[in-house]
């Protein structure tokens, strides 16, 4: 059973890895992210730190389903 | 009557009240002909369906004694919110079962599972994250709370497939974000949590292989979005999060082959049943990649060893959860 569960596990401690690296990196570089000069309104600052955010992890999104898919469709050509 | 008998008694008739109703409800079921075949035996046995309306009366019937008794307001406000989303997503799943939705419609209606939670303002603004202190979120967090109800009654109800599956993950997430809610000090929202819990512990042995029951989407959407709920009460986002990783595998997979929301029927099979009565990868290029099809990738398996391989993942991933807790808490 263990090598049914082993792919599956590999993908979920890979995704932990990279949640965390993204949490680290919103909360330590993004949100004390600071524009030099101010943008006009502090709602702009706040949603382009949204935005940006966002986009890191749709990029996480694309890549993981990008790589299980290609994984995926490889073994069952093997087999 | 002091907070611990009032949770212990909520708790208990929870329990008590979705262990008995099942009894009787699936003779009723079967009786009245509401009743689901399941497709994943060989011999596929006719099993009652909408088994979710005895979780949603017992968790309901628990919530509504804890209510009548407790006099702070801020938790009265918070029983009152998680009691009306489950009433409204109940009812969207409900339907759904008599008479089913598109699948888009059933995601948007989901969505008003988090206007409660809005509308009485039973959430903080801010999020605990790993190696720092709170996000605070003032604008983006209301717009979440929608987002998150819908994507967690939707990715549950995906993962509601095979015997047992629905309520042992479940169960597992629910535990995460009691433990958390016990290192925050929302002693008080662990209370509902563990009313939740009563009822799925008692659904369990109904539900487990071979199944007697099923809880259709009335039962699955419901625990999904109690599963969202108490994640923004407990203050365990994070942590339930990383705890609901197989569902958002599952789900997300399923979305992305299938190119955009798609009902059961429209979808093929990700999974078919071969000669030998064992589950294995339908090959097709349309069929969808599923956390079973990766399960199955080394060959084909009986129901059991899949369920197993379910509750495997689910436990791995709370172990993470925990971990991140870890880092939460005790690092930063």
């Amino acid at each position: 059973m263990l090598n049914r569960v082993k792919i599956v596990l590999i993908i979920i401690f890979l995704n932990w890895l990279v949640l965390i690296f993204l949490f680290y990196t919103v909360s330590s570089i993004i949100v004390p992210l600071e524009i030099r000069n101010g943008l006009p309104d502090v709602f702009l600052t706040g949603l382009l730190k949204v935005f940006i955010s966002g986009l890191l992890f749709t990029l996480w999104l694309y890549i993981w389903n990008l790589c299980v898919k290609t994984y995926f469709v490889r073994k069952c050509l093997k087999q | 009557m002091t907070l611990a008998v009032v949770s212990i008694l909520a708790i208990l008739l929870s329990f008590t009240f979705t262990y008995i109703s099942l009894r009787y409800y699936i003779k009723f079921a079967i009786l009245h002909g509401i009743t689901g075949k399941d497709i994943h035996k060989p011999d596929q046995p006719e099993v009652a369906e909408i088994g979710g309306i005895c979780i949603v009366v017992g968790i309901i019937i628990g919530l509504v004694f804890l209510f009548s008794f407790i006099l702070e307001n801020d938790f009265k406000v918070k029983v009152l919110s998680v009691i009306l989303t489950l009433i409204i997503i109940a009812t969207v799943g409900f339907i759904d079962d008599l008479k089913t939705l598109s699948a888009l419609k059933k995601t948007i209606l989901t969505f008003f599972g988090g206007v409660p939670l809005l509308l009485l303002k039973a959430y903080y603004p801010y999020i605990k994250l790993p190696f720092t202190s709170f996000a605070r979120l003032y604008y983006v967090y209301p717009f979440l709370i929608p987002v998150a109800i819908a994507v967690t009654s939707n990715a549950v109800n995906m993962m509601d497939v095979f015997n047992g599956v629905m309520p042992l993950t479940s169960l597992i997430v629910l535990t995460c974000i009691a433990l958390t809610a016990i290192i925050n000090g929302h002693f008080n929202e662990l209370i509902i949590c563990l009313v939740v819990m009563a009822s799925l512990i008692a659904y369990l042995p109904y539900n487990k292989y071979p199944a007697k029951v099923f809880s259709g989407d009335t039962g699955s959407l419901s625990v999904g979005a109690l599963i969202g709920v108490l994640s923004i009460i407990c203050k365990a986002e994070v942590v339930a999060f990383i705890a609901f990783m197989p569902f958002i595998l599952n789900g997300f997979h399923t979305l992305m082959s299938t190119h955009g929301l798609r009902e059961k029927a429209e979808i093929i099979r990700p999974v078919i049943i071969n000669e030998e009565y064992k589950l294995e990868i339908n090959k097709s290029p349309e069929a969808p990649i599923v956390l079973a099809s990766l399960f199955l990738i080394n060959g084909p398996a009986d129901e059991r060893t899949l369920i197993k391989c379910y509750v495997v993942a689910s436990l791995f991933s709370a172990l993470l959860a925990l971990l991140t807790m870890y880092l939460m808490y005790m690092v930063s």
